[in-house]
């Protein structure tokens, strides 16, 4: 079995353990990791990072440029809205691009009049029709040989029930 | 105008920077996890894309605690994925015989075989040693239970706070440092038996 250290010094007569500095795009590491056994595993993994083959660091490579790209769109997207909202509010302030307000307020009114209009006409209409059937009930009666006072006596209701064909 | 406006936004370049220092940690993050390249590439690429088309417009300062939670979900969202295909094959192999010598000859250290192969050329002593000792650390941080070396690697290597690793793992700050606690300790007993002095 190998013997491993890792402790920097003294050196130990088989292999010791002795990564490799981490390279220049790592920041350095916070205090928070004080323990020397982790830093010395830490250290080892940040060797092993720096050892990967270039068919991995090249799609790395990609996988970044793909997402850049991605980000500048996202950018772009979100820039435009801005613009586009900063543009609304100060053209809107200006009087450009935005209908006068009368026209706004016609646009708006002309719909629900129309609609008031309409109830309105419906209700006239409805009334008209009611009057209509009510003179007629009221011609008929007026024009029959039996006077209307028999049409309230009870006896001449009980007739009319017994006599109905 | 729009400088002022998208102020606190990570910049392109802030991006990019974030993704050249981190790309190769998430890497191997994934392939202690899947044990694959090809699989680790895929989902770290999958991880930076998201980061940049859904946190794109975030500030820089919030981008490794988002990249490393989108990579763990990744990671969890395919072990998900094979348990589901995993449990059709092996459905459908009960259905068709015993398994060939194949399925059950996984090797741990194959990954790493492809690597110490390129460096071949580096074969000095000491070279030979360090790489040893790599590789070692690897497979042990390899062996780890899940949930523990995701927390080692979060909070160690990528050097999250616990609050940051908590949220990044989707649980509680007290988990992060008993998972952590852990981590190092079964680490150690293992080095130690592989004969790392502590």
């Amino acid at each position: 079995m190998t013997n491993h250290s890792f402790r920097p010094a003294p050196p130990a007569p088989t292999s010791s353990y002795a990564p490799p500095a981490i390279g220049p795009t790592r920041p350095a590491r916070s205090a928070r990791t004080t323990d020397a056994f982790t830093r010395s595993v830490v250290r080892a993994l940040d060797a092993g990072a720096e050892r990967l083959p270039y068919r991995v660091t090249h799609r790395l490579q990609l996988a970044s440029q793909a997402a850049l790209a991605a980000q500048t769109a996202v950018l772009e997207t979100v820039e435009a809205s801005v613009f586009a909202t900063v543009n609304a509010g100060s053209g809107a302030r200006a009087g450009y691009d935005q209908p006068s307000l009368p026209w706004r307020l016609l646009v708006t009114l002309l719909p629900l009049a129309a609609i008031i209009a309409g109830f309105v006409a419906i209700a006239d209409i409805g009334d008209a029709l009611e009057a209509d059937e009510t003179a007629e009930i009221d011609e008929a009666v007026l024009t029959d040989e039996v006077p209307i006072a028999a049409y309230a006596d009870h006896g001449f209701g009980v007739f009319l029930k017994n006599n109905r064909p | 105008m729009s400088a002022t406006i998208l102020v606190g936004m990570a910049s392109r370049q802030e991006l990019s920077d974030f993704l050249s220092s981190v790309e190769r940690r998430a890497f191997k993050q994934a392939v202690f996890a899947v044990r694959d390249d090809d699989t680790a590439l895929d989902l770290v690429q999958d991880a930076m894309m998201r980061l940049a088309e859904r946190y794109g417009d975030k500030p820089a300062e919030e981008l490794p605690m988002l990249f490393q939670r989108i990579l763990q979900n990744r990671i969890h969202d395919h072990f998900r994925r094979n348990k589901v295909r995993n449990f059709w094959v092996t459905l459908w192999s009960a259905l068709r015989g015993p398994p060939g010598e194949a399925d059950d000859d996984f090797d741990p250290l194959e990954s790493f075989e492809a690597e110490e192969g390129s460096q071949a050329a580096e074969s000095t002593e000491d070279r030979v040693a360090s790489e040893q000792s790599v590789r070692i650390i690897e497979e042990e941080i390899e062996r780890l239970p899940t949930r523990q070396r995701e927390a080692f690697l979060l909070r160690y290597w990528e050097d999250l706070d616990v609050a940051e690793t908590a949220a990044a793992m989707g649980c509680s700050q007290g988990s992060v440092k008993t998972h952590c606690s852990r981590a190092t300790h079964s680490l150690a007993i293992a080095l130690r038996s592989r004969g790392f002095k502590s």
